[in-house]
C-alpha cells in the first residue's frame, strides 16, 4: 500500500505550485470566460430569446415587405366587395381599399427605422457626454446635470411636440428631435457608473500606466459599462417607438401620406364601434408585440449581464 | 448506514437536542446540492456544543434546519429531537410555538436581522408577546431589565430608538436580549460574532457566558472561529462538506484531534506563543469540494496529508467511536501519529 | 423638517426661473404671436403694430421680463385661440385634470400594492405567472391603443350587441351635459379615462412593487421574525409590508408628477376638457402664452411631486432624518 507522500513534507509549508493535479481531479469546476458566462444565460432565458425570434420575424416582415407584402404599397385593389378581414387581405382593407397588411407592413419601416435609429444615436451621443461629464468631473459635470434637470422636469411628450412643431416632421426630424431629448437618461445613467468606475483600482493603474485621459474613457471604462449601456439602448428603441407612435397619433409625428402604426391609428379611430374596428387592432398589435419583444430582450440581457438571483 | 449506532445514545439523558442523521438537500439547476449529508449531534442542558465549519460545510444549514427555518424546497430528512419531540414531524403551528419562546436564534448580523423601521424595545417585545399574554405596562419593564442584563448602557432610552442608531456590539447584545426574552431552554447563535471586531467579540461572547451561567440553558454556537469555540463550547462538532468529521470536548479536540481537517484547522491557527512554530502560515491546501461533485470516498482526502491511495479514496468512513463523547469520521483515526500542539 | 422643506424649495426656484427662461425663448422661436395678422390685407403695417403693441420689438430678456412680472401676479397672458384669459382657462382646466389624476393615483397605488405584495407572496403560483405575464403586456402597450380597444370592448361594443341605449361606460368627457358632482353618470365616465391612464403605471409600480416586497421577504430581518414564532400574516404585515412599501412611495410620488404627460392621450381621446386638451387645442393653434403657462404648471408639478417624495420617504424611514 503507498502512502501518497505529499509533496513538501518535511518542508515547512506547502506551495500552490507543489499541489499535485491528480489530487484536485473532481474537485474543482471548470472556469469559464465573462463572455461564455454571458452567451449561456443569455441563450437559456426563455423570454428573450421568444424577443429575439418576435423580433427577427417582424423586422424581416417589415423591412423586407418587398417580398413579404402581398400587395405593393399604396395599391387599391377595387375588385374587392368587402373589407372585412379574409383569406385574400388578411387584415382587410383600409378605408381607401389598400391591402391593410401591406400597409402595416410598410408603415412598420417607418417606426421601426425611427425607434432604431434614435436608439443608436442617444445610446452613442449620451454614453460620451456621461462619460465625459463623469470622468472630468468639475464643470462638464455640472453642466449635464443642470441641463438634464431642466428638461426632465417638464413633461417629455410636451417638449417633443413642441419641437417637432417647430422644426417640422420628417421621419429624419423626427429622429433628430427625440435624440434630442433621450440622450439624457442614458447620459446620466453612464455618468453614475463612471462616477463609480472612476475610483477603482483597475483605472488608478491604466493612469499609472501614463494612459491618456481618452484612452482610459473609451478603453478602460467604457468597455466595463457595455451592459448597462446596451440594456438602456434596448429599452430606448422600444420608447421611441411608442413616443414616435403616440406623437403621430395625437398628429404632431409622421404626417401623411407617409403612414407609420400610429398615424395609422389615428385614422382608424374613427373607425371603433363600426364593421371595421379591426383597423385599430391590427397596427396596435404590431406595436405591441415589438415592445414586449424588446422589452424581453432588454430583460434576458439583463439579467445575463447581472444574474442576482430571482426576484423577477 | 453508520452513525447512529456509533454515536453515544444511552450514556446521558439530559439531551436537550438531540439530532440524528441528519439530511438536507436543495434541488437546483445543476441537480440536488447534498448541503447536510448525515449529521448527529446532541446538546445538553446547561452546555455548549460548538459547530465548526468553513462556509459551505452545512452548518449555518443544519442549524436552520431545526427551527424549520429553510426554505420550502429544502428536502430534509433525519431526526430533530427537542426534549424527546421530533421537529421534523412537527406541524408549523407546533414549531410556531417552540421558536423564540423553547429554542431561540442569535443570527450574525445584528443590522441585517433587526427590522430597520421598528424600534428595539418593539422587537424585543414582540418576542414577549407573541407566546405570552402580558401587559404592555409590565413587558417594557421586563425589555428594559434584559437589555441591562446584556449589557446595553442607558437602556430606558435605548428601548425606543432604531436598530441603527445602536453600535455593532450593542445591536449584537440586543439580539441576544430578545432571544433570552422567553428564557429559552435552547438558545442557537449562528456566528454571532463574525460582524464585529475583535474586542467587541469578546465582549459580546462574555455575554452569553453569564447569560447560560443564570439560566442554565443549552446552547448551540455555530461558528468557523476557533478561538471563540475554544472560549465558551463545552463540545465541538467540526464539520466538513456536509458531514460531521469529528465530535469531542473542546480539550479532546485541541489538545488531540483525531481528524486531519481538525488538525488541518488547528495548525492554520497563528500561534505566536509557541517557540520554534515556522514563522508562515500552515494552511489546508487544495480548496473545499464542490458539494455537486464530491469526491469518491472521503470527502476531504484530496486535501489530506495522511490520505491513503485505495483506502481513503474507496471507503465512505463511518464515524468510528473512540471513546465517551470522542467519536471521527476519519479510517485512521485511531492510527493517526500523535499530535503536537505546536504544530504537525 | 420644516428647513429640509425650505431649502429645497428655495433650491427649486433658481431652477424654475431658468426653465421659464427656457422655455420662453424657445416658444418666442416657434410660435409668432402676429402669425394671424401676417394674411390680412394691411400686413405689413397691421404686424409691425401688433408687434409694438406686445412688445416684440424689445430684447428678448425685457420680452421675459415683463412676462415673468406678469406671470408671477396671475396675468399669465390672453390666448391667441380664444382670447381668454389664459389663467382662467389654466385654473378651469386644471380642475378637471385633477380629478383625473387623483383618482387615477389613488387607484393605481392601490391596485399595484395589492397585486405586487400578492404576487411575492404567492411566488411561484399560477396567479404569480398570470400577474408577471400581464403585467408584460400592460407594459409594452400603448395606452392610446389600449384606450382605443377599451372603448370598443366596453362601451360601443356592448352597446351595439346588448342593443342598448346609451354604453354602460361613457368615452366623451366626465359628465353627461347636464352632470355634476360625484354620481353614478361620474363614476360612468370616469372608469375609461382613469384605466387608460393608469394601465401602464399599475404594471409598472405592481412590478416594482412585487420585486421590493420578494427582496423584504428574502431579508434576514423578517427571517428573525419568522424565528420568533411569528404567524405568517403577522410576519407580512408586521414587518415585511413597511418595508416594502417605503421604496415604492417614492416612486409613485415621482411617477404621479410624470402622469401630466400621460394626461394628454387620455383627455385627447375622451374628450376631457383638461390640461391635456387644452395643450393640444394650443399647440395646434400656436397659441404660444397658453404654451407656456402649461410648461410652468408643468414643470412645478413634477417638482412639488419630488420635493413630496423625498418628504415622504424622510417621513416613512426612520434612518434617514432630514435637516
Amino acid at each position: 500500500m503507498t502512502v501518497l507522500d505529499p509533496p513538501g513534507i518535511g518542508h515547512d509549508a506547502y506551495d500552490d505550485d507543489d499541489f499535485d493535479d491528480d489530487l484536485a481531479a473532481g474537485t474543482a469546476p471548470e472556469a469559464r470566460t465573462q463572455w461564455q458566462l454571458f452567451r449561456r444565460r443569455f441563450f437559456r432565458h426563455k423570454g428573450a430569446m421568444f424577443g429575439l425570434f418576435v423580433l427577427v420575424v417582424l423586422g424581416f416582415c417589415c423591412y423586407g415587405a418587398g417580398w413579404v407584402a402581398p400587395f405593393p404599397k399604396g395599391q387599391l385593389d377595387l375588385t374587392a366587395l368587402d373589407p372585412q378581414p379574409s383569406w385574400h387581405h388578411i387584415f382587410g382593407l383600409d378605408p381607401l381599399g389598400r391591402d391593410y397588411f401591406s400597409e402595416v407592413l410598410y408603415a412598420g419601416q417607418v417606426s421601426l427605422t425611427i425607434g432604431l435609429g434614435v436608439g443608436l444615436l442617444s445610446t452613442v451621443i449620451g454614453s460620451m457626454v456621461g462619460a465625459v461629464a463623469g470622468y472630468f468631473g468639475t464643470w462638464r459635470d455640472a453642466a449635464l446635470m443642470r441641463i438634464t434637470d431642466l428638461f426632465l422636469i417638464v413633461p417629455q411628450i410636451a417638449v417633443l411636440a413642441i419641437a417637432l412643431k417647430k422644426f417640422g416632421n420628417s421621419a429624419t426630424t423626427i429622429v433628430l428631435v427625440l435624440t434630442g431629448l433621450f440622450w439624457m437618461t442614458i447620459a446620466r445613467i453612464v455618468r453614475g457608473q463612471v462616477l463609480s468606475l472612476k475610483e477603482k483600482e483597475f483605472v488608478e493603474a491604466a493612469r499609472a500606466a501614463g494612459a491618456s485621459n481618452s484612452r482610459i474613457i473609451f478603453r478602460t471604462i467604457l468597455p466595463n459599462l457595455v451592459g448597462p449601456i446596451s440594456v438602456n439602448a434596448t429599452l430606448s428603441v422600444a420608447l421611441a417607438i411608442a413616443t414616435e407612435s403616440t406623437l403621430s397619433f395625437l398628429g404632431f409625428g409622421i404626417q401623411r401620406p407617409a403612414t407609420s402604426w400610429g398615424n395609422m391609428l389615428s385614422d382608424a379611430r374613427g373607425y371603433v364601434g363600426t364593421s371595421q374596428a379591426y383597423l385599430v387592432y391590427f397596427p396596435g398589435i404590431m406595436l405591441l408585440l415589438i415592445t414586449l419583444a424588446i422589452n424581453f430582450l432588454g430583460d434576458g440581457l439583463r439579467d445575463a449581464l447581472d444574474p442576482q438571483g430571482e426576484s423577477a | 448506514m453508520d452513525p447512529v449506532t456509533t454515536l453515544d445514545k444511552g450514556s446521558r439523558d439530559d439531551a436537550v437536542l438531540r439530532v440524528e442523521d441528519l439530511k438536507v438537500t436543495f434541488p437546483t439547476h445543476d441537480g440536488p446540492v447534498p448541503a447536510v449529508n448525515g449529521v448527529s449531534f446532541a446538546v445538553y442542558e446547561g452546555e455548549t456544543l460548538g459547530i465548526v465549519g468553513e462556509s459551505g460545510s452545512g452548518k449555518t444549514v443544519t442549524s436552520m434546519s431545526i427551527l424549520g427555518l429553510l426554505p420550502k424546497r429544502a428536502q430534509i430528512s433525519g431526526k430533530i429531537l427537542f426534549r424527546g419531540v421530533d421537529l421534523l414531524s412537527s406541524t408549523e403551528g407546533q414549531l410556531r410555538e417552540i421558536r423564540g419562546d423553547r429554542i431561540a436564534m442569535v443570527f450574525q448580523d445584528a443590522l441585517a436581522a433587526l427590522n430597520p423601521v421598528m424600534k428595539v424595545g418593539a422587537q424585543i417585545s414582540e418576542m414577549i408577546l407573541t407566546h405570552h399574554d402580558t401587559p404592555k405596562a409590565e413587558v417594557r419593564e421586563r425589555v428594559i431589565e434584559l437589555l441591562d442584563l446584556v449589557g446595553v448602557p442607558n437602556p430606558s432610552a435605548r428601548v425606543d430608538q432604531y436598530p441603527h442608531e445602536y453600535s455593532g456590539g450593542m445591536r449584537q447584545r440586543a439580539m441576544i436580549a430578545m432571544a433570552i426574552a422567553n428564557e429559552p431552554d435552547l438558545l442557537i447563535a449562528d456566528e454571532p460574532t463574525t460582524a464585529l471586531d475583535v474586542t467587541i467579540q469578546a465582549q459580546v461572547m462574555d455575554v452569553f457566558e453569564r447569560i447560560q451561567d443564570r439560566t442554565n440553558s443549552a446552547m448551540l454556537l455555530i461558528t468557523h472561529d476557533l478561538g471563540v469555540v475554544a472560549g465558551v463550547a463545552d463540545s465541538v462538532m467540526v464539520m466538513y462538506a456536509g458531514r460531521d468529521v469529528e465530535h469531542g470536548t473542546v480539550d479532546n479536540l485541541f489538545y488531540d484531534p483525531r481528524h486531519p481537517y481538525t488538525r488541518g484547522l488547528l495548525s492554520s491557527l497563528p500561534r505566536p506563543d509557541v517557540e520554534g512554530r515556522a514563522q508562515r502560515l500552515q494552511r489546508i491546501r487544495g480548496n473545499p469540494p464542490s458539494l455537486l461533485h464530491l469526491p469518491p470516498g472521503c470527502s476531504f482526502w484530496p486535501r489530506c496529508v495522511n490520505a491513503q491511495k485505495g483506502v481513503c479514496d474507496v471507503t465512505d468512513p463511518p464515524l468510528l467511536l473512540l471513546g465517551d463523547d470522542r467519536s471521527s469520521r476519519c479510517l485512521f483515526a485511531e492510527t493517526l501519529p500523535p499530535w503536537e500542539s505546536t504544530g504537525e | 423638517m420644516p428647513t429640509f422643506i425650505f431649502r429645497r424649495v428655495a433650491a427649486s426656484i433658481p431652477v424654475l426661473i431658468v426653465a421659464s427662461f427656457v422655455a420662453f425663448w424657445s416658444i418666442r422661436l416657434t410660435f409668432d404671436p402676429t402669425a394671424k395678422y401676417r394674411t390680412s390685407r394691411d400686413a405689413a403695417h397691421l404686424v409691425a403694430e401688433k408687434r409694438k403693441e406686445l412688445g416684440l420689438d424689445r430684447s428678448i430678456f425685457v420680452q421675459y421680463w415683463r412676462w415673468l412680472s406678469g406671470f408671477v401676479h396671475g396675468d399669465w397672458g390672453t390666448s391667441s385661440r380664444t382670447g381668454d384669459r389664459v389663467f382662467t382657462m389654466v385654473r378651469a382646466a386644471f380642475g378637471n385634470t385633477l380629478q383625473l389624476i387623483i383618482w387615477g393615483a389613488v387607484i393605481a397605488a392601490i391596485v399595484a400594492i395589492i397585486l405586487g405584495v400578492y404576487s411575492a407572496v404567492r411566488q411561484y403560483s399560477i396567479s404569480d405567472y398570470a400577474f408577471t405575464g400581464l403585467s408584460y403586456v400592460g407594459l409594452a402597450m400603448p395606452p392610446f391603443w389600449f384606450a382605443l380597444v377599451a372603448i370598443e370592448f366596453l362601451a360601443v361594443g356592448p352597446k351595439n350587441v346588448f342593443n342598448l341605449n346609451h354604453p354602460i361606460l361613457y368615452f366623451v368627457g366626465l359628465h353627461s351635459s347636464a352632470g355634476e358632482g360625484i354620481d353614478l353618470d361620474y363614476v360612468r365616465h370616469l372608469v375609461l379615462p382613469v384605466m387608460t391612464l393608469t394601465v401602464q403605471i399599475i404594471a409598472s409600480w405592481s412590478r416594482f412593487e412585487r420585486s421590493a416586497m420578494l427582496d423584504v421577504l428574502n431579508s434576514d430581518y423578517v427571517r428573525t421574525a419568522r424565528a420568533k414564532g411569528l404567524r405568517p400574516r403577522q410576519v407580512i404585515f408586521r414587518h415585511a409590508f413597511r418595508n416594502a412599501l417605503i421604496p415604492l412611495v417614492t416612486v409613485i410620488a415621482i411617477d404621479a408628477g410624470a402622469l401630466f404627460g400621460g394626461l394628454i392621450i387620455t383627455e385627447f381621446i375622451f374628450s376631457v376638457p383638461g390640461m391635456g386638451r387644452l395643450f393640444i387645442d394650443a399647440l395646434t393653434a400656436g397659441d404660444a402664452y397658453v404654451i407656456l403657462a402649461w410648461l410652468m404648471v408643468g414643470a412645478f408639478f413634477v417638482i412639488l411631486f419630488n420635493l413630496i417624495a423625498d418628504v415622504l420617504y424622510g417621513v416613512l424611514d426612520p434612518r434617514i432624518r432630514l435637516g
